[in-house]
C-alpha cells in the first residue's frame, strides 16, 4: 500500500503525535524572559476565535489581561508547553488574567477536547482558529506563538516558541502587568 | 488524479503558510557554553568578541535609543545596580546592544550610554552581525514598518530581559523586565563572590 499525504496528514501523523507524550516543559526557558516588547501596541480584535459557546469577541474581555497561546495539536513544542499554561492558571486563579489557547488545527475543537483529555487539562477553555485569519491578522506567526494583550485589548508582550509559563518569574511578570 | 477542492487547496495552503518555531535553546538541558559575537565597540571604534566578556561578570541588554519606555527602564536598573555595587562594580561591565544599527551610529550610541552611566560599554554591528548575537542569545527583535510618512520613524519589537554573564563568558541568569534592581545586585554580588579576590 502506497502511503499518500493525504493518509499521512489524515491518520498517521495524528496518531503518531497522540502516540507520544505531552512531554514536560521544564527544561524550557522562562516566558518573562522570552517576552518581546511592542513599543507600538496593536489590536487584534479581528481574531476569529471558535468556542463551544460559539465566536469568542476578545472586545468582551476588556479590563482584562489575556494571554492569546497560538498552538495546533499537531506541533510538538506547543503540546508540550501546553501544561505550564494549565499550571500558570491554576496560579492565577484570582487575578484578572484569561488564559486562552486558540487552536490551528482541521478537526477544530474535536483535536483541542482530545488533547485536554490526553493530558488531563481540565481548566482551560476549548477555541479553534481559522489559519486565513490569523495570517491576516498577525503575519507570518509561527507556532507556538503567545500574545499578551493589556486591559485595552492592545498587544503589549509577545513569546515566540515553546516557554515556560508557570515559573516564578513568569508569574511575578504575569500579575504585575497593568489591566488599565 | 483529481485536484482536491479550491476550498479545501485554500485550506491546506493557510496551515501550510504557520510555520512551526523551532524551540528556543533549552538552557538548562545542556551545559552552557560561551556565546560566540562579533561586535563594534563604539566609544573606540575597535572590532570587539565574546572575549570582552571575561574577566568581569557583564550585565547585556538588548534595545535600541530611540525606544520609548522599555529600554530607558531597564538602562536604568543597570545603571542603579552599578552604584549599589560601590567598589565591586569595577569587576562588573554593563552592555547595551543596538537591535537598531541604522539609526544607532557609533556617535549616537556612545553619547546615548553615557547618559546612564559612563561605564556602560555600547556596542553595535551590521545587521547580520547583529543577526548572529541576537540568535546566540536567544533573544528576538523585529523592525516594525513606519507608523507615518517619514521612513525613519519606526519602533522595533525586542526581548526585554537583561542577561547576567559569568566571568568565563558563560550565561548564568537573565533577568525579566519588571525585576526588582536589589535582586539584580544581589544576584550579581553572588557571583562576584565565585570569582578569585583581584
Amino acid at each position: 500500500m502506497t502511503l499518500t499525504r493525504r493518509h499521512f496528514i489524515g491518520g498517521v501523523m495524528p496518531m503518531w503525535l497522540a502516540g507520544r507524550p505531552a512531554l514536560a516543559a521544564d527544561s524550557a526557558i522562562s516566558a518573562a524572559v522570552l517576552a518581546i516588547t511592542h513599543a507600538q501596541p496593536r489590536s487584534l480584535d479581528a481574531l476569529l476565535i471558535k468556542s463551544e459557546e460559539g465566536e469568542l469577541a476578545l472586545t468582551a474581555l476588556r479590563g482584562r489581561i489575556v494571554i492569546l497561546n497560538m498552538w495546533a495539536t499537531w506541533c510538538l513544542p506547543c503540546r508540550r508547553e501546553m501544561p505550564s499554561l494549565s499550571r500558570l492558571k491554576v496560579k492565577l486563579q484570582n487575578a484578572p488574567v484569561d488564559i486562552l489557547p486558540v487552536a490551528f488545527d482541521r478537526r477544530g475543537l474535536e483535536a483541542v477536547r482530545g488533547f485536554y483529555a490526553e493530558t488531563g487539562i481540565a481548566n482551560l477553555p476549548a477555541l479553534s482558529g481559522d489559519a486565513a485569519n490569523l495570517q491576516e491578522v498577525a503575519p507570518n506567526v509561527g507556532l507556538p506563538s503567545t500574545y499578551i494583550l493589556d486591559g485595552d485589548g492592545r498587544l503589549r508582550w509577545s513569546v515566540t516558541g515553546e516557554a515556560q509559563w508557570d515559573d516564578e518569574d513568569t508569574l511575578r511578570w504575569i500579575t504585575a502587568l497593568p489591566t488599565d | 488524479m483529481r485536484n482536491p477542492p479550491l476550498n479545501r487547496r485554500l485550506l491546506l495552503a493557510a496551515f501550510a503558510a504557520i510555520p512551526f518555531v523551532l524551540p528556543a535553546r533549552a538552557e538548562d538541558a545542556a551545559p552552557e557554553q560561551p556565546r560566540r559575537f562579533m561586535m563594534e565597540d563604539a566609544a573606540t571604534g575597535n572590532v570587539v568578541n565574546d572575549d570582552i566578556l571575561l574577566s568581569k561578570v557583564t550585565l547585556l541588554y538588548f534595545g535600541y535609543t530611540h525606544c520609548p519606555d522599555i529600554c530607558p527602564t531597564s538602562l536604568i536598573q543597570m545603571a542603579d545596580a552599578m552604584k549599589a555595587l560601590g567598589g565591586e562594580a569595577s569587576r562588573v561591565q554593563p552592555i547595551f546592544v543596538t537591535v537598531d544599527p541604522a539609526r544607532d551610529t557609533s556617535a549616537v550610541m556612545k553619547d546615548y550610554v553615557k547618559s546612564f552611566d559612563d561605564r556602560f560599554v555600547a556596542l553595535r554591528g551590521p545587521a547580520a552581525y547583529t543577526d548572529a548575537m541576537v540568535k546566540a542569545y536567544n533573544a528576538k527583535y523585529e523592525i516594525q514598518k513606519p507608523s507615518g510618512d517619514d521612513p525613519a520613524i519606526y519602533n522595533v519589537d525586542h526581548t526585554a530581559s537583561i542577561a547576567m554573564i559569568g566571568p568565563d563568558g558563560v550565561l548564568r541568569k537573565r533577568f525579566p523586565y519588571g525585576v526588582a534592581t536589589a535582586e539584580i545586585t544581589s544576584a550579581v554580588q553572588a557571583l562576584l563572590k565565585e570569582m578569585p579576590a583581584p
